[in-house]
């Protein structure tokens, strides 16, 4: 699209005009968009990442993201409704696409059955309001519903509102004739189509990424301010930017520095708290603790129903904690503080009668961090048998998402040949620890070693950690072992007595850094960070090291970069 | 930008894209085909001999996973010797994608640069190709307990980059069939009912809006991201045309002419269990059928790889584990447990099967004008080679059944299959995707 179709934009029209004067202050301003650092007053240490083994990651990808569009996922497009009916939902809409877990809608599209989902939500929502709200909000319906300025007035609200702040007369004018096309058929189904017409509009329906770059040219472009606006408003709280950040954005008062503010307040505000605790879960693979607290009766390991709310209760509280009152990168591995409620204290070797949570400090040796709590070591175990842990998930889990390793195969081998060569029964499994008899199976067919030591020994480190994630010190009448004395961290072998000493390098470790920032970018990007990897990681441990560790400031830093917001033009697909 | 245009929704504009085909109807005196279902599984991976006859010819013994065919012994043609070919993009190089990709397509998938986990169907499947030629509705569905938007799920395509999504929630489903449907009863006529129509000619309003709307957005993209607008446009067409379906049949109610009298409604199921969704899309498939309001049914059973446990069946697989982890990657040790979790996803298209064959219609029975095509995407364990297909109908007695084929001097693809298929639903081709001029399975016909 050319820049001439701003001026068709009704409500923005005259502001961005102003903004081409003033954007002094806008993102567009600064100096050197293709490598902000130094104008953000992060050293560029190239010395530094050289030695983190990130050296030339600040060169820009050979291959920028394509400009494109990206379809709202369900809780996306359920936050947008709230936002701009002003109604609490009653209903709940499921669509995600997404990438390593982390959800988004970069590859969603609207197709048969899910335009048919979409829309029928978007109906019952409509009428919703039309029932329950529209003569409050509009006081002109109720008096002189059939004049046109009423009319008028209803639509470009609640299209500016849910386009968030781009409507065209083209657009108004379409809206108000299907409206006078379905009127006579009654008022509320009048009002409720004009509703749905106007919701289901792609207006609504997509978010864009760098629609208004220059035809001209090939090279990286930064996104329009209101499209970071909708970026960042959307991936950190699922929710549309509020009709004042719009406003900044469309009249070039939306500057760095305001986004910096505006990201701390939105990751404070309850859905981005939501928001944050589901990057925590995706991140540490525990989509199964939903699934507890959802359907506690398929884990019979569970004590009660409530165990399982409660295990994922726990989990939200120790993010918040951790994230907002604590705070640092090395907490989420060496802090000993937690929570517990008469649910979970016992798998703590704690008493409580409450069925509040509160929070204790967990016993030093046997808890540190993020990844001891019961609720994450709950998860990745077995539904069934709360005595046995489970090695190869959580080792998996460590190495994939902790330290961002990748599980090589070993050339020629074959899994099923390999499988097939385990006798099962040639042993007596019963009075052996889960480690042990997983170590006997890999003694039987040395191809499994191959592969499995590339990751079980950090599982290995949590065989402490029951299936509800309590403590033991015994299995199956055995003393546990945990001490692994070959584990990679840091490019290097290293020997651990168990999880907890584990933790604390982790909290050390720049390659859990890594890690995390390659996450983090991940999720807040929603798709694979593909050619744009090396730059954003590195730019990101920066950022972190920066920011002192501390995780709101790096999420404030790194999310209002102007490198993320760097498209091109081309095809996406 | 030129605005895509949708030329394929016509004769002419499929074989303007599919120049290798051609749509022309068979020229035969015989009657059209009424049905067509093709049911694809996902579980097999199987040893040879647990899936096909030993012996070909008509006096065969069934082989275990088909063991309870017995009654639709002689509505059956058993193909041994069909494999997919091993040709284009294999992402992680274990064949899953490719194989469900070209499954119906025999076309090769189309890698995606930045997620080697997924790729996308690289062209039109064979369902669809009739679709188009009988100007049919067609349904998709998914046994699964939630949507799971993958090519691993999705082997029906509209063309190259464009799948046809299988909806996994039968409530939802049931809603798109039979929302404002009525049942015609003999000798009575109701009053077509104003709210319903009024509600119908709304929709109509917003989506012929939508149409301008997108038509609008596009502008704005200019090049970007054509596809999925594509898509989403096509899915607003498609409720267009539901919509005109819906008022005409508001307006001109069915009749016993047209629907068959066996026609009800099943009963709407949103149940997330994998046995309960199962019956409920069964059930969906035969109603639709039946009420007309559907001539094409695709239902895929899982997905590549399912990791369900099958414990409505008692298999015994560990907590800890799946059918996948534990069986399939187990053969030599779970040979019992993957015959009798396979049987179970066939004997679940036995039971429609032995459905329609109990529903009269004409001279004969529903299963006489329904051709049923089942298959899956792999030989044994990942292997493309002697992958499963059934034929499963005699259509209109122009299909001998009560076969067992063994093919030999091969390669046989499935372009082979597909092709045979297209024929047997009338369309005069020679092959499908990437090999168009394969011709059909020799002696199936």
């Amino acid at each position: 699209m050319g820049r001439g179709k701003h001026s068709l934009y009704l409500v923005m029209g005259i502001t961005l005009l102003l903004g081409v004067f003033q954007n002094c202050t806008s993102y567009h301003s600064q100096e050197n968009i293709q490598s902000s650092l130094g104008s953000d007053g992060i050293e560029r240490n190239e010395s530094w990442l050289e030695s983190i083994g990130l050296q030339g990651s600040l060169l820009p990808p050979a291959k920028p993201t394509a400009a494109s569009i990206r379809m709202l996922t369900g809780r996306e497009i359920e936050g947008s409704l709230n936002d701009v009916l002003g109604l609490s939902s009653s209903l709940s809409i499921t669509i995600s696409g997404g990438f390593k877990g982390f959800q988004s809608g970069q590859d969603l599209v609207l197709d048969n059955n899910l335009f048919d989902q979409v829309y029928a939500y978007v109906e019952a929502r409509s009428r919703d309001y039309v029932t329950q709200k529209i003569e409050t909000d509009f006081a002109c319906l109720k008096t002189r519903p059939e004049v046109a300025d009423c009319q008028l007035q209803v639509v470009t609200e609640l299209a500016k509102k849910a386009y968030r702040g781009r409507v065209t007369q083209d657009q108004i004018d379409a809206l108000l004739a299907t409206y006078r096309r379905v009127r006579p058929g009654g008022a509320e189904l009048g009002r409720t189509t004009l509703l749905t017409a106007l919701l289901m509009s792609p207006s609504f329906l997509y978010r864009t990424e760098g629609v208004d770059l220059r035809e001209d040219s090939d090279s990286s472009q930064l996104m329009s301010d209101l499209e970071i606006a909708e970026f960042i408003s959307f991936s950190l709280a699922s929710r549309p930017p509020s009709e004042e950040v719009v406003d900044k954005a469309l009249s070039g008062q939306f500057s760095k520095e305001f986004a910096q503010q505006w990201v701390e307040q939105l990751l404070k505000s309850d859905r981005g708290r939501e928001n944050l605790v589901k990057f925590f879960k995706s991140w540490l693979l525990l989509d199964q603790l939903d699934q507890m607290a959802l359907q506690p009766q398929t884990f019979s390991k569970l004590t009660s129903p409530e165990q399982g709310r409660a295990l994922a209760l726990e989990f939200a509280l120790n993010v918040e904690n951790l994230v907002f009152e604590k705070g640092k990168f090395e907490d989420l591995f060496s802090s000993t503080e937690g929570f517990v409620n008469r649910q979970t204290a016992s798998l703590y070797g704690l008493t409580s009668n409450s069925t509040e949570f509160q929070k204790v400090a967990f016993n030093p040796q046997q808890r540190k961090g993020l990844l001891t709590m019961a609720s994450v070591m709950a998860t990745h175990s077995a539904e069934g048998d709360a005595s046995q842990d489970r090695p190869i998930p959580r080792g998996l889990m460590v190495k994939e998402r902790l330290l961002c390793g990748e599980i090589g195969l070993p050339s020629g081998l074959d899994i099923n040949e390999a499988a097939s060569n385990v006798d099962l029964t040639a042993v007596d499994f019963t009075q052996m620890t889960v480690r042990d008899r997983l170590d006997t199976i890999m003694q039987q067919e040395s191809s499994c070693v191959s592969c499995h030591a590339q990751f079980m020994p950090y599982g290995y480190l949590m065989s402490h950690y029951g299936g509800l994630g309590q403590w033991q010190e015994t299995q199956n009448g055995q003393r546990i072992d945990a001490e692994v004395e070959q584990v990679f961290l840091e490019d290097r072998e290293q020997g651990f007595k168990n999880f907890v000493e584990f933790a604390d390098a982790l909290a050390k470790s720049q390659e859990a850094r890594r890690c995390f920032v390659e996450h983090y970018a991940s999720a807040f990007l929603g798709r694979a960070l593909g050619d744009s990897k090396p730059h954003l990681v590195g730019r990101g441990a920066l950022e972190l090291k920066a920011s002192e560790d501390q995780l709101i400031a790096f999420i404030q830093k790194f999310v209002t970069a102007s490198e993320m917001y760097l498209r091109t033009r081309g095809e996406s697909l | 930008m030129k605005r895509r245009q949708f030329i394929f929704r016509s004769a002419q504009g499929a074989s303007f894209l599919l120049p290798v085909l051609s749509m022309r109807k068979a020229e035969s005196e015989m009657a059209e085909l009424q049905r067509l279902m093709v049911f694809v599984e996902t579980g097999s991976y199987p040893y040879p001999e647990d899936f096909f006859p030993a012996t070909a010819g008509t006096n065969f013994l069934l082989p275990p996973i088909l063991r309870d065919f017995g009654d639709l012994r002689q509505d059956m043609v058993i193909v041994d010797g069909i494999d997919i070919r091993e040709s284009g993009p294999n992402p992680r190089g274990n064949n899953h994608l490719r194989s469900i990709g070209k499954l119906l397509t025999a076309k090769d998938i189309i890698a995606i640069r930045e997620d080697p986990d997924d790729a996308l169907i690289g062209g039109i499947s064979v369902d669809e190709v009739i679709r188009r030629q009988w100007n049919a509705r067609s349904i998709e569905l998914q046994i699964h307990t939630q949507q799971y938007r993958h090519i691993r799920s999705q082997p029906f395509g509209l063309g190259a980059r464009q799948f046809k999504f299988p909806e996994a929630n039968p409530a939802l489903a049931y809603d798109a069939i039979f929302r404002n449907f009525v049942i015609p009863q003999a000798g009575t006529v109701t009053a077509p009912p104003l709210a319903a129509i009024r509600q119908l000619n709304a929709r109509k309003s917003v989506l012929d809006g939508l149409l301008e709307d997108l038509s609008r957005f596009r502008n704005q993209l200019d090049g970007l991201e054509k596809l999925k607008l594509d898509i989403h446009e096509d899915a607003v067409r498609t409720a267009e045309r539901s919509v005109a379906q819906e008022l005409a049949d508001l307006e001109n109610p069915a009749d016993r002419t047209t629907v068959s009298s066996q026609c009800a409604f099943p009963q709407r199921n949103s149940s997330s269990s994998i046995p309960v969704r199962s019956q409920a899309h069964f059930d969906l498939i035969y109603a639709a059928l039946v009420c007309n309001r559907a001539r094409i049914a695709n239902l895929i059973f899982s997905y590549s790889s399912p990791i369900y446990r099958y414990e409505w069946i008692n298999l015994g697989i560990a907590l800890s584990s799946n059918i996948h982890n534990q069986v399939y990657h187990n053969r030599a040790n779970e040979r019992a447990r993957h015959i009798q979790a396979t049987r179970w996803n066939w004997n679940e298209l036995a039971k429609f099967l032995r459905r329609l064959k109990s529903t009269p219609e004409g001279a004969g029975t529903m299963l006489d004008n329904t051709l049923v095509y089942g298959t899956s995407h792999f030989g044994l364990h990942h292997e493309l080679e002697r992958i499963p297909v059934v034929f499963f109908g005699n259509v209109q007695g122009r299909l001998v059944t009560g076969r067992s084929l063994k093919l030999s001097g091969g390669p046989h693809t499935n372009a082979k299959a597909l092709c045979s298929l297209g024929r047997l639903c009338g369309l005069s081709i020679n092959g499908m995707g990437d090999e168009p001029n394969s011709g059909p399975i020799p002696g199936l016909v």
